[in-house]
């Protein structure tokens, strides 16, 4: 969806780049995240759900990060899949539907968010469950959006 | 806004993918504009109709038009 977002310049090279930098941000935040798992986690009074946050946001933003600069470096050395990426990226219906979906998602969270404000008052809710959530609320209400205007549209 | 871009492909044998090919988007979005369900940017407009050797208001026909 980022990658979709950031792609919609006229240089494409640039936005391959960036896309580099931003893979490479990631990494990093990916790798702080291992060395806070091995260094800091072991001696410190965190439950077993909080040990497990980090080792599994570190996974997943490294993977996300390898992913990234992986397919970046192939479509910087490949121009015949830089070529086809580039028009899958800049197409303009893509773009309209990924900022609608995106635009849709936000207004339903934030309906959810008041909903669930209510629940987390009333019940004795962690601020976690709240927050994740959201972001499944986020992530469901983006993908079922995008699902139904790529047939409308 | 109705267009003529399948009767010009048709006209002129050339696939769905051809042209989006050429105009650099997808061939959904070509399908999409042939159907009416998606309006081209005046940008995506304009690369049809050059491609088409015409100008937009041949290929693209304004609701004012019509009336």
């Amino acid at each position: 969806m980022l990658s979709k977002m950031m792609s919609g310049g006229a240089d494409y090279d640039k936005s391959l780049r960036l896309r580099l930098w931003i893979g490479a941000a990631l990494l990093l935040i990916g790798l702080v995240g291992f060395a806070c798992w091995f260094l800091v986690v072991p001696g410190s009074a965190l439950d077993d759900h909080a040990r497990g946050f980090y080792l599994g946001a570190a996974t997943g933003v490294t993977l996300g990060a390898v992913i990234l600069l992986a397919r970046t470096g192939w479509l910087l050395t490949h121009p015949d899949a830089r070529k086809k990426a580039q028009i899958e990226d800049t197409d303009e219906r893509e773009l309209h539907i990924t900022h609608t979906a995106a635009q849709f998602a936000g207004l339903f969270t934030f309906f959810v968010t008041v909903a669930l404000l209510f629940c987390a008052v009333a019940a004795p809710l962690p601020a976690f469950k709240v927050l994740f959530g959201l972001m499944l609320c986020y992530g469901f209400s983006f993908g079922a959006a995008r699902m139904y205007l790529s047939k409308k549209l | 806004m109705e267009n003529r871009i399948a009767a010009l492909r048709k006209e002129r044998r050339i696939s769905q993918a051809e042209l989006a090919d050429a105009v650099d988007v997808t061939r959904q979005t070509i399908i999409s504009l042939e159907s009416g369900r998606y309006n081209a940017s005046l940008l995506l407009a304009h690369r049809i109709a050059a491609y088409f050797g015409l100008t937009i208001e041949d290929v693209f026909l304004f609701e004012e038009e019509r009336t």
